[in-house]
């Protein structure tokens, strides 16, 4: 089985890069890849839990979010230090999310086949 | 005489100690707002000189916007439709493109521009449109090493 990581460091607005590192996401789980989706610096406000759509005036991709663990992505990765950066707490998140440090996202991905980054 | 660049030097010494594998060359930048593609041109060179084989390029995110054949530069800049034409050619490999992320970036082709009513197509002949399945099928592939450029 293959082990693809997917790092998302851009924000869910301004940038469609997040939602397209997604989409990727999915389809590498369709093809049975164990995906770990780590969010990181900007990143992590794609797990914020309480966004609203209609205030940017564009699709909300939280429901991409949700969809992801019928695709057996259960786990989603935050990195602690992003997360203090910005000073967010795991009250801020979506519900599991796993936080890990940097040192131990960096072990996750050194164990995966493929990387990506958006 | 051009001198032999060091970084390519580099990069093809590294190359000659990989084993012999299958690169799936993933090219995410823009190719005006980004280094990615000039990046991935050079790379690419370079692993061929080292014997590697390219079975495929695929672009997504911006790095589609490359596949625009509407795009017209000034004379004396670097060509990248060129570049990518005659590189893929001589070493027959494929140009893929995302459909989803081309699609949304106006570069589509002739079926999708039917399909919405709209006059001409804009991708460029030297690429391939295709799913996102394209490039995770080729991940799965055996010995295929993934690199991104953005």
């Amino acid at each position: 089985m293959i082990t693809t990581s997917l790092i998302i460091q851009t924000p869910p607005i301004g940038t469609i890069a997040g939602k397209e590192g997604l989409d990727l996401a999915l389809v590498c789980a369709a093809f049975e890849h164990k995906v770990n989706l780590i969010f990181a610096d900007e990143g992590i406000f794609h797990l914020i839990n309480s966004q609203k759509s209609d205030l940017f005036d564009d699709k909300n991709h939280d429901k991409q979010l949700k969809a992801l663990e019928f695709y057996d992505i259960d786990k989603l990765y935050a990195e602690v230090e992003s997360l203090v950066r910005f000073s967010l707490t795991a009250e801020h998140l979506l519900s599991d999310v796993e936080m890990l440090s940097s040192s131990q996202i960096n072990s996750l991905i050194s164990q995966s086949d493929k990387i990506f980054s958006f | 005489m051009t001198a032999v660049n060091p970084f390519l030097k580099a990069i093809c010494l590294f190359m000659t100690s990989l084993p012999q594998t299958n690169l799936c060359i993933l090219v995410t930048g823009s190719p005006s707002q980004s280094q990615a593609h000039l990046s991935a041109l050079r790379f690419i060179r370079a692993a061929l000189k080292a014997q590697q084989v390219i079975k495929s390029v695929f672009f997504y995110q911006d790095g589609v916007l490359v596949a625009n054949s509407y795009t017209c530069k000034p004379s004396d800049e670097l060509n990248l439709i060129e570049e990518w034409t005659a590189l893929s050619e001589a070493h027959n490999f494929e140009l893929q493109v995302c459909v989803a992320a081309s699609n949304r970036r106006g570069v589509i082709n002739q079926t999708e521009a039917q399909l919405n009513q709209i006059n001409g197509e804009s991708l460029h002949q030297s690429f391939q449109v295709l799913g996102l399945g394209q490039l995770a099928a080729a991940m799965s592939a055996p010995h295929s090493q993934l690199i991104q450029f953005k």
